[in-house]
């Protein structure tokens, strides 16, 4: 099971999200960041997470924050042929449940961990029956 | 034939910046990639296809093969953002007849030769000369990373790298 969390974003930005996913849940020493910040090149950033990669050190799944930006593309190219998952759309949610997953239950099933994530934006007020049409629930 | 609305070198090609902001900035409704490792790549270049703004269709021709295809029919149709990943492969296009009026240069990664000329954009050497020859050829060259920047002028950029 994954054990393990690459996290890698433009700027850098999941350090930030993991120091608030600790305010909630406490100190987590499996989530690891590579930032892609603007002077690196797309094989400079590649090489950057190939190496981090290649450590056996655990079973790892990747986060990146949007699909069609460097670190995807660059998490697709290094991966392609690994036993390793990509995850896009980071979010709080997402890192939350992944890494209560792991803290609770020693690993985290990636099909899993969609599922019970992927509908974590809507419309709140809509939710609380506060707008739209009594339909809508 | 095709109109080039945007010529830019930028060594990740189509990514956040790029997708975001140049394609809505330019109008274009096509997007060129100048690569010869690319297109011996046909894995990344399907990515780079299906991050594209959707309805947006993505070429990728070897540095030949773009010179052919200009010469031919100007690339075809449509308005294109034209990218190449490194001044080298716009040299190389340019010096086969690919002829550019304008060029816009954005990231090109770092390296232990390499001088920032502006924000996050390095020169060495090599491409300060080729640029400088394209310059001589009167090929209006600007630097520039996101379309709310101020683009520079290439007159500036000499000055920066010999300081």
């Amino acid at each position: 099971m994954v054990n393990k969390i690459l996290l890698l974003t433009h700027y850098g930005w999941g350090k930030s999200l993991l120091k608030s996913v600790e305010m909630i849940l406490g100190k987590v020493d499996f989530v690891y960041e590579i930032p892609l910040t603007p002077e690196l090149s797309f094989d400079d950033y590649k090489n950057a997470v190939s190496e981090f990669i290649s450590k056996p050190d655990g079973q790892y799944v990747i986060m990146t924050d949007v699909f069609g930006g460097t670190p995807t593309t660059v998490a697709s190219v290094v991966v392609k042929d690994k036993d390793i998952d990509i995850i896009t759309g980071l979010n709080s949610p997402l890192l939350i449940e992944a890494c209560s997953r792991i803290l609770f239950d020693g690993g985290l099933d990636v099909e899993n961990l969609l599922k019970t994530t992927k509908n974590s934006i809507f419309d709140v007020k809509k939710k609380m029956g506060l707008k739209g049409s009594e339909n809508n629930g | 034939m095709a109109e080039i609305v945007l010529c830019r070198v930028d060594s990740r090609l189509v990514h956040g910046q790029v997708v975001t902001k140049w394609v809505n900035q330019s109008q274009a409704n096509r997007i060129v990639i100048v690569s010869n490792t690319l297109v011996n790549d046909p894995f990344l270049l399907s990515i780079y296809e299906m991050s594209a703004p959707p309805g947006m269709g993505i070429t990728c021709f070897s540095e030949e093969d773009a010179v052919g295809n200009w010469k031919q029919d100007k690339m075809g149709s449509g308005k294109i953002l034209l990218l190449f990943p490194n001044v080298e492969t716009l040299k190389t296009a340019y010096d086969s007849g690919l002829d550019l009026k304008s060029v816009q240069i954005g990231g090109l990664g770092g390296g232990p030769n390499r001088k920032a000329v502006f924000q996050n954009i390095t020169l060495d050497n090599r491409d300060m000369e080729m640029l400088k020859e394209l310059d001589s050829k009167k090929v209006d060259i600007t630097f520039q990373t996101i379309p709310e920047d101020n683009p520079v002028g290439f007159k500036e950029i000499v000055k920066k790298f010999k300081d």
